[in-house]
This record gives structure tokens, C-alpha cells and sequence, in this order.
């Protein structure tokens, strides 16, 4: 074989990495981007993370609870609901999607019935469980004054490895702002949770709580719960019978918000809406009595004479 | 007395020889770093979570420390052939045991100091929470359970042939015990006798290593146990690492010294 000279070797190849080059260029811009997309979690795990993501949860779970949990042997015999997302012993959790509800008796059911389910570790069965439980952890509290703060890396973990878990963004969204006051990272948390699921009712129903309660801003509310109701329409039946506490939810706030800007006929609509798919409809049976007795008052008494 | 503390002086000397200690050093440090480094929310005061993943780590590399340093001691010995001047010195096969036991067992608490220290001080620079009497107690407790992990795996080493099988053995079982030893007893409930039986059995025999972990208490900043538990974890403990060993000397003692 003729020898080749190096200066056309070196041509050769100087051609072929300026080829190579073109090519893997375009295709390392599509890694950046999905890598951006989702995070260094996504790169590392891929889509085998979503796995994690409820032990994430959990942990955060745990958090809350100073690290007073059932252990999965107990949680066997419990059925105890992770109250970092469900807030079960918190009233300011159930309150924030249930406002127009009078649920007090409720939410109390709930303190008991969550204390009940924590409630797993019964009596030592003999001395060495009794001498290990001096080692554990057996008083039931939850995290104050801003101690909340703590479960938030787990919760944000989960947010990265399940970007389609809804309710690690409401959860997250509601320590922030309810608990937290930090009402600017929960409002970016839930715009996270729109960009990554932008036909979701649930994230645009909190996106609007948050402007209703804590900005006060009607208007903005009102669009918002607006669209959810919305999407929640545009939802196949099989969604819509999952989630009927979300429409429950969704009508009952647009419904007191009616009723606040002293537009009855909506609110009335609005909680007629909600009534059909409410666990218990007598409540809002009353609201809706109340304002028609209202409309009827304001319609029979006698104006006032034009000055 | 004298030759006992000369055996354990051996191998503590190769421990700081040997690399796995820093390795394992490093890769916390570096996690630990790399996890404190994280921001969740710009809160710079959430501290608890690098609490967690700190003594987890710690937890896991002072394990494989005990494990690893121990399994290789006394096959190490038989594979060189030093065993045989070893035991002509004169040093009884008793005092070889409790040498080599007391060396991997003081070295494995000087690892477990480090380890600590670095946890201190990045906790503290975290959370500017100092809590010396509960990180004493946790120490102590740590160091009482890694000695009847350090027992176990005397005894794997005289029983098993290779390195290798003791390490895995060791791991599984220490892991198994500390996963699932406190809940032997819910499970034994639900099953029906002989299972129940045997369950029970397994449940009282075993060492409850588990009964030494008190990090959540660390991490929550909860009420520690008091130190009249902290002593009688202490006997416990004591209890299994001499049973262990008089069990690692009556099958050491009649074993044969050629690989």
C-alpha cells in the first residue's frame, strides 16, 4: 500500500471531526434541553424517578410529624393518610379549599380521626418492646412556628423526580403560603406546576386561592377559578368522577366570592353547581336559602325616594 | 492483658493504613458538602435534611468500616501464615480473639470520632444548634452497637472461608436485623403457630441493633433516651458481644490454621 502523506491524513481527519462536529452538535443541543427540561434528577434516573417520589413525600411526612411515624409494618394495620398533603390535622389546610362549607364538625372528625390513626404503636406486647420504645420517639407532635420550613427540600425533591404529581404542588404551595407566609414561592411553585401540567384544574383552583386570600385580588381570582372550572369541564368523564371534590371546591369559591361582591344570582348558581357533587349538600342548601331571602328582602323594601 | 492491647494496637495501626477510611471519609464529605450546597426556596436555615443524609452516611460508612476491617482479620492471618509465629509468641487463640476484636472495635469508634466531628461542625455551621450531650450519647450508643457488629463478624470469620462471603453474610444480616428486627414481633402476631413460634424465638435471640439508632431523635431535635437506657443499651450490648465471642473462640479454638 502507497504511504499516505500526513498532510492529506491530516486534511482526512480535520474533515471528518468538522462532519462529526455538525452532527453531534445538533443532537447535544436535544440533550441540553431535555436535561433542562427535567432537571439533574431526570438525567440521572430518567423516568425510573417517579418511583421516588411518594417515599419523598414521606419523608417529608415524617418531617412534620418530628419524626413520630408508622413504621410499613404498622402502617399495615393504620390507614393513616399522609397528612403533609391531605393536612388532616391541620385546619388551615382543609379551611383554604373548603371555605364555603361550615366544616368545623369536619375538620374536627379529621384531628380525630388522624390522631386515631396515629395512634399505631398500642401497648409494648412484651419487656424488650417496651425497652426499645425507649429509644424511639413516642409523642405525637407536628412542626410550629416556622419549623414547617423543614419539609420543604423533600417536597421540592418530589416536585423534580414527578413533575405530574399534582399534589406535591399543592402541598407545597400550601406550607408556603399558609404557613410559611411566603405567598411569592408558593405562587412560583404553582406556576411550575401549570407549566408542567397546563390543563389541570386543581393547580389553577390553588393558583387562585392564593390571589383570593392572600393578594385580595377578585378579579384575578375570579379568571382564575374561571379556568379551572373550565378545564375541569373540558376533562374526560373518567377524570371529572375522579376528581369531584375539585369541582365541590372550585364552585364553593367562586360562589363565596359572588356572594361577596354581592352578585347573588351567580353565587347561587355557583353553589347549586357545587351541591351536586357534594359529600354533604345541607350547608349549602342554607347558603343558598339565605341568599335567596336576601334577594326577596332587597327586592320588597321600599326605595328611597329620588332628592 | 499486655498482649491483648499489643493484637489491638496491630490492627488499629492498619486502619489508618489502609484506604478504605478515607475513601469513605471523602464520599461523605463530599455528599454532605454537595447536599448542604443545595438551595431549597433561598432558605438558608433549613438545616434538618442534611442532618438526615450526614448521619445516614456516617451510619453506612462506619458499618462497612466495622464489617470489612473485622471480616479480613483473622483469614488475612491464616492466608499470610503470620498466624503460626503468632500463636507460637506464646498468645492463646482466646487472646488472639479478643486482640484482634478490641482492635477493630476501638478503630471503628476512632473512625466513628471523625465522623462525627465533620457532622458537628457542618451541622452546627448549618443550624448554629449545638447539642453535645445528645451527639455524645448517639456516639456512644453507635459505638455499642458497631462492637456486637464487630462480634458478628468475628464469629463470620471463623466460620465462613473467604472475605468476601463473611462481609456479604455480615451485611445482610446486620441490615435484615436493623430493618425488620423491631417488627419480628408484629409479624409473629399474625402467623399461625409453628411460624409464630420460631418468629418469637428469632425475635428474643437476635440483637436488636436497631434499638441503638437514635437519629431521628438527632434529626428532630427530640428528647435523646436517658442515660440510665443509654447504660443498660450498654449491657445489652455488652451481654452479645461476650456471647459472640466465647461462641467465635469455642469454633476458633478447634479450627485449623491451614487455608
Amino acid at each position: 500500500m502507497k504511504q499516505l502523506s500526513p498532510k492529506l491524513v491530516l486534511g482526512l481527519l480535520a474533515t471528518v471531526a468538522l462532519t462529526l462536529a455538525t452532527i453531534v452538535e445538533l443532537r447535544a443541543s436535544k440533550w441540553k434541553d431535555a436535561a433542562r427540561q427535567g432537571g439533574a434528577l431526570a438525567k440521572v434516573l430518567g423516568e425510573g424517578r417517579r418511583l421516588f417520589a411518594n417515599q419523598f413525600i414521606t419523608m417529608a411526612d415524617v418531617y412534620l410529624h418530628s419524626g413520630y411515624y408508622p413504621s410499613i409494618f404498622d402502617q399495615a394495620n393504620s390507614k393513616a393518610s399522609k397528612a403533609i398533603v391531605t393536612g388532616d390535622e391541620d385546619e388551615g389546610h382543609d379551611e383554604h379549599g373548603h371555605e364555603g362549607h361550615h366544616h368545623d364538625e369536619g375538620v374536627s372528625d379529621q384531628k380525630d380521626e388522624h390522631e386515631k390513626a396515629m395512634d399505631f404503636m398500642g401497648k409494648p406486647n412484651n419487656w424488650l418492646d417496651a425497652f426499645i420504645r425507649r429509644f424511639r420517639i413516642t409523642e405525637h407532635t407536628h412542626l410550629e412556628n416556622g419549623q414547617e420550613r423543614e419539609v420543604l427540600p423533600w417536597l421540592k425533591i418530589a416536585i423534580e423526580l414527578d413533575p405530574q404529581k399534582i399534589e406535591t404542588y399543592t402541598a407545597t404551595a400550601y406550607w408556603l403560603s399558609q404557613k410559611l407566609g411566603r405567598v411569592q414561592d408558593a405562587e412560583q411553585v404553582l406556576r411550575e406546576g401549570i407549566r408542567n401540567n397546563p390543563n389541570n384544574p386543581e393547580l389553577l383552583f390553588e393558583m387562585g386561592v392564593i390571589e383570593y386570600k392572600n393578594k385580595h385580588d377578585v378579579v384575578k381570582a375570579r379568571g382564575l377559578w374561571l379556568l379551572a372550572l373550565r378545564r375541569w369541564n373540558e376533562q374526560s368523564d373518567e377524570a371529572k368522577e375522579e376528581s369531584p371534590n375539585i369541582l365541590d371546591r372550585i364552585a364553593v369559591n367562586l360562589g363565596r366570592l359572588e356572594e361577596g361582591e354581592g352578585h347573588f344570582p351567580e353565587a347561587i348558581s355557583y353553589y347549586e353547581l357545587a351541591m351536586k357533587v357534594a359529600p354533604s349538600p345541607e350547608a349549602l342548601q342554607k347558603n343558598v336559602n339565605d341568599l335567596k331571602a336576601r334577594m326577596r328582602d332587597a327586592s320588597l323594601a321600599p326605595r328611597k325616594p329620588a332628592e | 492483658m499486655k498482649t491483648i492491647w499489643a493484637l489491638a494496637c496491630v490492627v488499629i495501626k492498619e486502619l489508618y493504613r489502609r484506604k478504605d477510611f478515607y475513601v469513605l471519609f471523602v464520599l461523605t464529605a463530599l455528599i454532605t458538602i454537595a447536599a448542604g450546597s443545595a438551595n431549597f426556596f433561598n432558605d438558608s436555615s433549613i438545616g434538618r435534611y442534611l442532618k438526615d443524609i450526614c448521619l445516614l452516611l456516617i451510619w453506612l460508612s462506619t458499618l462497612i468500616i466495622a464489617v470489612v476491617t473485622t471480616a479480613r482479620q483473622i483469614p488475612a492471618e491464616k492466608e499470610n501464615r503470620t498466624i503460626f509465629p503468632l500463636l507460637a509468641k506464646p498468645v492463646s487463640r482466646l487472646e488472639l480473639v479478643i486482640g484482634k476484636f478490641l482492635g477493630c472495635w476501638i478503630a471503628t469508634g476512632l473512625a466513628l470520632l471523625v465522623f462525627y466531628t465533620f457532622f458537628v461542625i457542618v451541622t452546627g455551621a448549618r443550624s448554629h444548634e449545638w447539642q453535645f450531650g445528645a451527639y455524645f450519647k448517639a456516639i456512644g450508643l453507635q459505638w455499642m452497637m458497631l462492637g456486637v457488629i464487630v462480634a458478628m463478624t468475628m464469629l463470620g470469620s471463623v466460620v465462613f472461608s473467604a472475605v468476601s462471603a463473611t462481609a456479604t453474610i455480615c451485611l445482610i444480616v446486620v441490615g435484615g436485623i436493623l430493618f425488620i428486627g423491631e417488627h419480628l414481633v408484629k409479624i409473629a402476631i399474625r402467623q399461625a403457630e409453628p411460624l409464630n413460634t420460631i418468629l418469637y424465638a428469632i425475635y428474643f435471640c437476635i440483637p436488636h441493633l436497631e434499638l441503638f439508632d437514635v437519629r431521628q431523635q438527632l434529626v428532630n431535635n427530640q428528647t435523646m433516651p436517658g442515660i440510665l437506657d443509654c447504660g443498660l443499651a450498654g449491657l445489652y450490648a455488652a451481654t452479645y458481644i461476650a456471647v459472640i465471642l466465647v461462641l467465635t473462640w469455642l469454633r476458633f479454638r478447634r479450627s485449623s490454621l491451614n487455608t
